[in-house]
């Protein structure tokens, strides 16, 4: 019984939970976004079939073709053709 | 033509809802940029107060979150707008041919709403970065803030004139002039109300009172074993709850009076501050007493927690509170010069005053000598970590207090006597827990046997309870003692609170973030789940299983079978309460399920045996089987192995997939019905058929031998000595068997002996082959004649 519950603690703990936004580029080059978080707003790069993590609390970015989206963390972004599409 | 303009209508009427939807948008917005001005100003205005500015701060962190929603908020619209450019498609190029005027229209439009979307956004986004900035600020006021009020230096000298003395006669007229006539207004023209919250509160003053006594009394019972030689941990338990209790009680009367006179309005608002001053001054103060006379026990010398002689328990207790009445005083009077808006120089005095009267007390405390040495009856002092630390505080208020810090000095003293006392209480808990913790002490205090009896508990159930609450002790001392702490050292409680959330719902490694609230949770989710589980296994079980008459082996497979899924679903809901996104787990099952294809394949072999086996059923428990070299009873199917206990009450332990993959013996699979085999021999002239007849007689005068299928008789040959038979009959319990057969040749016995029948033993008839036979008697008659000198015989035969 002590096992079981341990193993379910150290699991839960090892595995945490993801809060970040995702963004990964499904375009063939490097794409350039603008993130705004924090107040500090931050160029990122992402190599082609590359996601990166961005903004745990909620940020502003700013995609390839000029839109802008807000996240509140925890979505995926998809970039093809400069378009962002959010799940 | 007509249907033209009707299509235009159409796709105008949109186009206006539009116009609309972002106007509003845009208006929320606005509405977001002047809050965010408004807070700016806010700053400003507030620049020297810092629990404004932390209010401030949090509005901006709430704020920023806003426009995070409003800017979720605008995505559903925008993945409107962007899957309709899709579908309509980007404007045709030059040579291709021209596209409907309705189809560009709608185009152009999606395209304005869009930038004017982005705008908004852009906007959003500007505001964000605006409200972080005045997060920055408000950080740096308030560090400027606490440096300031910290390191400020004043004019001692002139904080000691004859004008502060005048002043402070100044003020102090006009404070008790203003509170006179507050008092006389209040009792000549609002009696009732007056004498009716003062009638009410003494009342409420005196419930309390007694209240207290009589709890007392409960936790005395609890405590006090009657004997005058207390156990440590009775001692602890009972200064903890002496100190805690009664100040409890005493904060909420006298708040409670307050709000009574607030209730009948009595207060202006100055005479509340003043009030609310005092009534923080009283609980101050009857705290410490409390925790000092907790701690050192002048007049109970068995109930002390610091071992000190019983005139320096005198001593440190007056010294205590001494310090707490300074301290409280400095305090109503700091409140009643801001109440009363008196001269700064009256400020500076008092704090100045109080600091070195702190230090004075401190260095009586420091040197206090609290122990004496039994044998040779001289008193000595604190040892050097104790006393060298409280000689350095002193000389450093007085130090800073002299050369015109007195901002630090002031802090510096309040810190000793609040932080002293928060420290105090936290030690009687932490004493506590650690007392708890250790073996054997709960189940022999005074609460523990309470339980003990109540629960019927076993000792190492109540040791383990006394671990648990133990953690829980200390887990409570420093939740409650460190944020108290923090407190006094200029952390603001929204500071705190902020932290607290942090720590305990948004811890970040990395990209990950583990909520300790989410993960206890989860467990909580996990312990009900499971012991839920345990409750229905046993209803089903015990209630309608064992009604139903389900065979037991039946039973215990359904019952297991029950406690796993059941496990596994509470398992599974408490992840995901603990916020855990399965999807995750099913990545790391992906991931180790090579893993345990390799590694743990015996395991998972064994396990999916063990559930073919509750499944099939090929034995139950109880079952008499034969696995290999192993045979016994079957005590228990687990899902990785099987024990069987063997008739030497041996326990083996076999792995489900022998099992599974070898042949199983079971006697008790179908029936327990068993056969079982006596040979016997007769001898030889005995008529056989008489000896055949006679068996199967013996056989069925046995009861427990069955009727059918009927005993046998075998004639299985002729033996070398005896003619062979062999009695066979089935017995309806095979366990039964051996006991059987042992009786049958007990009845065999007899009825042979009745009737003559010898059983033979083995015969040989041995033929000697000896050609020389006359040779051989002859030397035989010569030993004979010889036999008088035997050594002569030897000697030729040598």
């Amino acid at each position: 019984m002590k096992s079981v519950l341990l193993a379910t603690a150290a699991l839960v703990i090892s595995a945490g939970m993801a809060h970040a936004a995702t963004i990964t580029n499904k375009d063939g080059s490097a794409i350039m976004v603008t993130v705004t978080e924090g107040g500090q707003q931050t160029e990122v790069g992402i190599g082609p079939g590359q996601s990166v993590n961005v903004c745990g609390g909620g940020c502003f970015v700013t995609m390839p073709n000029g839109d802008r989206e807000a996240l509140s963390g925890g979505e995926n972004v998809e970039i093809s053709g400069g378009k962002a599409t959010i799940k | 033509m007509r249907t033209l303009i009707t299509l235009l209508l159409l796709l105008l009427m949109p186009l206006s809802a539009i116009a609309a939807d972002v106007s509003q948008q845009k208006a929320r917005i606005d509405g977001l940029a002047g809050q965010i001005t408004a807070i700016e100003q806010m700053i400003d205005d507030k620049a020297s107060d810092d629990t404004g500015l932390l209010k401030l701060r949090i509005d901006l962190d709430s704020f920023t979150k806003s426009l995070i929603d409003f800017g979720v908020s605008l995505r559903p619209r925008l993945n409107e707008i962007n899957a309709r450019l899709g579908e309509i498609g980007d404007p045709p190029k030059e040579g291709e041919p021209e596209e409907p005027a309705a189809l560009s229209a709608e185009r152009n439009a999606l395209l304005e709403e869009k930038s004017q979307n982005n705008a908004l956004l852009g906007e959003a986004e500007s505001l964000s970065i605006r409200a972080s900035r005045a997060i920055d600020r408000i950080g740096n006021l308030r560090r400027d803030l606490f440096t300031n009020t910290l390191f400020k230096r004043t004019d001692v000298a002139g904080a000691l004139s004859l004008d502060v003395f005048t002043s402070f006669v100044r003020e102090f007229t006009k404070a008790a002039q203003q509170l006179s006539s507050r008092v006389q207004f209040m009792y000549s023209f609002r009696t009732s109300e007056f004498l009716s919250a003062l009638v009410l509160s003494l009342l409420l003053g005196l419930a309390t009172w007694f209240g207290v006594r009589r709890m007392f009394g409960a936790i005395g019972m609890f405590t006090d074993t009657g004997t005058g030689d207390q156990s440590y941990i009775n001692r602890l338990s009972l200064a903890f709850w002496s100190t805690i209790v009664p100040s409890l009680a005493m904060s909420a009367a006298l708040a409670a009076a307050y709000a009574l006179f607030d209730y009948f309005g009595v207060f202006t608002p100055q005479t509340a501050d003043l009030t609310e001053a005092l009534l923080v001054s009283i609980a101050a103060i009857f705290f410490i007493q409390r925790l000092a006379n907790a701690l050192l026990c002048p007049l109970q010398p068995e109930r002390r927690l610091i071992m000190v002689s019983d005139r320096a328990a005198r001593v440190l207790v007056t010294l205590m509170i001494a310090l707490a009445v300074i301290h409280v005083v400095d305090y109503f009077i700091g409140r009643s010069n801001e109440i009363f808006s008196a001269p700064l120089n009256l400020t500076v005095a008092k704090s100045l005053i109080s600091s070195l009267l702190i230090s004075v007390v401190l260095v009586m405390i420091a040197l206090v000598k609290p122990f004496h040495d039994e044998l040779s009856g001289r008193a000595y002092g604190w040892p050097a970590w104790i006393r060298v630390p409280l000689l350095l505080i002193a000389i450093f208020i007085i130090t800073a207090s002299v050369s015109g810090y007195i901002g630090l000095a002031r802090f510096a003293a309040a810190q000793v006597v609040v932080t002293g006392a928060i420290l105090a209480t936290m030690f009687i808990g932490v004493q506590s827990g650690q007392v708890l913790a250790a073996e054997g002490v709960f189940p022999n205090s005074a609460i523990g046997d309470r339980i003990k009896q109540k629960f019927s508990l076993s000792d190492t159930a109540l040791d383990q309870l006394g671990l648990v609450l133990s953690f829980l002790v200390y887990a409570a001392v420093f939740m409650i003692g460190m944020p108290l702490i923090l407190l006094q050292w200029g952390f603001n409680q929204l500071d705190i609170q902020t932290w607290l959330y942090r720590i305990l719902t948004d811890i970040r490694i990395g990209n990950i973030s583990i909520s300790l609230i989410g993960i206890l949770f989860g467990m909580v989710v996990f312990v009900v789940g499971f012991l839920l589980t345990r409750r229905f296994q046993r209803w089903l079980d015990g209630s309608v299983m064992a009604r139903s008459r389900v065979d037991p082996g039946v039973r215990n497979s359904i019952r297991t079978i029950v406690g796993y899924a059941g496990v596994a679903i509470a398992a599974v809901i408490g992840l995901s309460a603990a916020g855990f996104d399965l999807s995750s787990l099913a990545i790391i099952a992906g991931a180790l399920s090579l893993g345990i294809g390799f590694g743990l394949q015996n395991i998972v072999s064994n396990f999916v045996s063990g559930l073919i086996l509750l499944a099939e059923r090929p034995f139950k428990v109880g079952d008499w089987i034969v696995a290999g070299n192993a045979a016994g009873f079957v005590r228990k199917i687990s899902v990785r192995a099987t024990e069987i206990e063997t008739f030497q009450s041996q326990t083996v332990i076999l792995p489900n997939s022998d099992l599974i993959n070898s042949a199983v013996g079971n006697w008790h699979h179908r029936n327990h019905r068993g056969r079982i085999e006596i040979p016997i021999g007769v001898a030889y002239g005995i008529k056989p058929r008489r000896v055949h007849e006679l068996l199967l007689e013996i056989a069925a005068n046995d009861p427990r031998v069955l009727k059918t299928p009927p005993p046998t008789v075998v004639f299985k040959g002729f033996g070398d000595s005896s003619l062979d038979f062999e009695l066979r009959c089935h017995v309806s319990e095979v366990l039964d068997g051996v006991e059987v057969a042992t009786y049958l040749r007990y009845d065999i016995v007899d009825a042979f002996e009745r009737e003559n029948i010898p059983i033979p033993f083995p015969q040989r008839d041995v033929n000697l082959k000896i050609e020389d036979i006359e040779r051989l008697a002859d030397a035989i008659e010569k030993a004979r004649n010889r036999g008088s000198n035997p050594k002569t015989s030897g000697k030729s035969k040598a």
